[in-house]
């Protein structure tokens, strides 16, 4: 997969747009209660977050296609991504 | 309080906005709001890199961010248009902002600022790229917010 860590846009490896990744209560990582190894849950939103290390491109449209609001995690230093930074972040 | 929880916006604090031109600037003062304006100075610590390569066959281009990317590409079929170039990637309506303020805001306060008006370091890639932190805790002093930035949060990871 690949990461735009400016825009915070997921795409596969060939290039088909995800999701773009926002959280509203900027939680991180480490704040949320691991539920087991792969996700973990936020007490903020009751939503469960997926760590995308051990996801395949597959797997990652399998699960955004049936939930777009699935929240995820992306460490830029794990070997399935791709990071991608060719923007310019406009202001809102 | 731990400094993990600084930049987080977890605990029901009241939320500080940012109007980012003169127009929204002066609508929020008109609506009660005192704007606290504050220079936009991109800081040089906030980078981030892309190299560009051609493919030599159709022309078209691939714009990498990753290091590790040019080990994938094939020399004999690509040539690198771009070297590896850092930037500032972020660009803003205006060069000042302002904090809107509240009338009834206490000094010691502690509030959560939603859109950061200046840059510090809210992610860092061991490639030396670093991402600018969008929000973040802060106390009112009276005069202006004391921004509670952990320097120790040094961060390659994202949630959303």
């Amino acid at each position: 997969m690949k990461f735009d860590p400016i825009t915070k846009e997921v795409y596969t490896d060939n290039g088909e747009f995800l999701k773009a990744m926002h959280c509203p209560f900027k939680m991180r990582w480490d704040d949320l209660e691991p539920e087991n190894a792969q996700k973990r849950k936020c007490s903020t939103c009751d939503r469960f977050i997926l760590d995308t290390k051990d996801l395949t491109d597959e797997m990652l449209m399998k699960i955004v296609s049936q939930n777009a609001d699935t929240c995820l995690k992306i460490d830029l230093n794990q070997k399935n991504i791709k990071v991608i930074s060719s923007a310019i972040r406009r202001q809102k | 309080m731990l400094f993990g929880d600084r930049n987080n916006n977890d605990r029901g604090l009241r939320v500080i906005r940012t109007a980012r031109d003169k127009d929204s600037i002066n609508r929020a003062a008109r609506s009660g709001l005192r704007p606290l304006v504050k220079k936009v100075e991109p800081s040089d610590k906030i980078r981030s890199k892309f190299a560009v390569v051609q493919f030599k066959e159709t022309g078209e281009i691939e714009v990498i961010g990753d290091y590790r990317r040019s080990g994938y590409l094939d020399a004999d079929e690509t040539e690198t248009v771009i070297g590896w170039t850092f930037y500032y990637p972020h660009s803003f309506k205006s060069p000042f902002a302002a904090y809107l303020i509240p009338k009834d805001i206490k000094i010691g306060e502690r509030v959560f600022i939603e859109d950061l008006i200046e840059d510090y370091i809210g992610a860092s890639w061991n490639q030396g790229d670093t991402y600018r932190l969008e929000s973040c805790e802060a106390v009112w002093n009276g005069s202006d917010f004391e921004i509670q930035y952990d320097p120790r949060t040094s961060r390659s990871d994202f949630v959303g």
